[in-house]
Order: structure tokens, then C-alpha cells, then sequence
């Protein structure tokens, strides 16, 4: 009985859930945090950091100095339907880089954050709560 | 099999962003802390506007979860009625820390994201000219 209990779940689960995704949407090309660590504050100008990491994603004035943002942007799909409830999670990580110049367009700051590696398929209800 | 016409729901959650420690933004000292200090310790914020003869940096995170549940009764051979429920918990939350010309921290705020972005002042276009590389 038990066992014929299991089976009539695990069909109803695999009918259920017939409808499931997963989805993986990559935007911009990665940033090698190597080559953001060599760029050099008071070394290195506005044109050497275009060299090394190409066209920004975004320029900010910022009075006579100016900000350049890079970004890379990894989004994990998961979606799930089962019978009549529809469940979809999304995780949304970027790689980004902000670098700062001087009025001579020479490098002053340099602010970066690492983490679209950490974008995962999850569940609504499986992911961490904060 | 008729039940889904009947009956449906869903549940939808979108993080975007890791969520910073409330502690790193109370360490930030107004007057002392410099940007250099500020990046080491916060990363790269989520956008940077200019703000007087200095800037404005906005760190920020998003944790969205909300249910939707909508029912179809029929009340005869051509008519029905929907009824529809939906709740959203909104989490976009952030820190904006003001730099002066020196770039040392003048000021910081936290709050919802979407109110720290309004009172923000708007990013300024590149005027024609300007140097860029």
C-alpha cells in the first residue's frame, strides 16, 4: 500500500511539474578582475583604462572629473508549474566597476564589486532569506 | 483537468544584488572616512551622481517576493466572474554616502532604494566636447 501510495505521488508530481525552466541571460562581456587590480591610482589615465577594459557601460560628469561604470550582469531563471501554482525565481548578480578621474583624466579610485559568479537557480520559496 | 481554468497562482521572488552588512555602514565616519576607504569596504556601488562640486554614491539591493491568485467562477452559460488577489513585498533597499570635492564623506543615508535615487540629484550628460578617450 505504501508503495503504491509513493508511486501514485511521484506520478502526480512528474504530471504536475511537467512544465519546468531553467534560463541563464548573460549581459555585456565578463571583467577580468586581474585586469582592474594592475590599473594603478595616479598612474594610469582615463585612455589606459580604455585600452584594458574598452567602452564603459556608463560616463558620469562629475564637475571637471568623471566616473566610468563597467558591467557585467549575469541573470538565473528558474520557473516551475505545478497543477495550478506558477513559481518563478530570479537571481540578478553584476560584476562592476566604477573608475574615477581627475580633471587631467588620470586615474584616482578605483571601486569594484565581484559577484555575478554567485547568481544561482533557485525557487522562490528556496531562496535565503535576508 | 478543469481545475487550472478555475484556479491558478503564482509565486514569484527577484534578488538582484548581494545585501550589505548593516555594520560596514555604521563603521563609515562622516568627516573622516575618505572614498577610498568607503569602496574597499562597501565595493562598487550601483550608480554615482554628481552632487554639488562633489558626488553622490548609491549602493543598493533588491529583495522582491509576491504571491498572485486569481479564481474564474461561472455564473451561467455566457457569463463569469474573476476574482483576483496579488500581494507584493518590496525590499529595494540602500545606502547613499555624499563625497566632497576631497572626497571624504560629507554625509550618509539609508533607506528604499527608489526614494534614495529620487533625492539623489540627476546624473549631468557630457556636454559636447568633453574629453573623453
Amino acid at each position: 500500500m505504501k508503495i503504491l501510495t509513493q508511486a501514485c505521488l511521484a506520478t502526480l508530481l512528474l504530471v504536475g511539474s511537467s512544465s519546468c525552466f531553467l534560463s541563464r541571460a548573460d549581459i555585456q562581456q565578463p571583467i577580468s578582475p586581474q585586469v582592474v587590480t594592475a590599473l594603478e591610482p595616479g598612474v594610469h589615465t582615463a585612455v589606459d583604462v580604455v585600452e584594458r577594459l574598452g567602452a564603459p557601460s556608463e560616463v558620469v560628469q562629475l564637475g571637471h572629473r568623471s566616473a566610468y561604470r563597467y558591467e557585467y550582469q549575469r541573470n538565473k531563471t528558474t520557473g516551475m508549474f505545478l497543477f495550478i501554482v506558477g513559481l518563478q525565481g530570479v537571481d540578478q548578480r553584476s560584476d562592476r566597476v566604477w573608475v574615477f578621474f581627475d580633471e587631467q583624466d588620470k586615474l584616482t579610485h578605483v571601486a569594484a564589486t565581484f559577484e555575478a559568479e554567485n547568481s544561482e537557480f533557485e525557487l522562490p520559496f528556496l531562496g535565503e532569506d535576508d | 483537468m478543469l481545475l487550472p481554468g478555475c484556479l491558478s497562482g503564482s509565486y514569484n521572488r527577484v534578488d538582484r544584488g548581494a545585501e550589505r552588512a548593516d555594520t560596514l555602514f555604521a563603521d563609515l565616519r562622516v568627516g573622516e572616512a575618505s572614498m577610498q576607504q568607503c569602496v574597499e569596504v562597501l565595493g562598487a556601488p550601483l550608480t554615482v551622481r554628481e552632487s554639488g562640486s562633489g558626488a553622490d554614491l548609491i549602493w543598493g539591493w533588491e529583495r522582491n517576493a509576491g504571491f498572485n491568485v486569481t479564481t474564474s467562477i461561472p455564473l451561467g452559460h455566457s457569463a463569469s466572474a474573476n476574482v483576483a488577489y496579488s500581494k507584493v513585498s518590496r525590499g529595494a533597499r540602500g545606502w547613499t554616502l555624499r563625497f566632497d570635492q576631497d572626497w571624504t564623506l560629507q554625509s550618509k543615508r539609508e533607506g528604499r532604494l527608489q526614494e534614495l535615487l529620487e533625492m539623489s540629484s540627476q546624473p549631468s550628460s557630457l556636454p559636447e566636447g568633453s574629453r573623453t578617450p
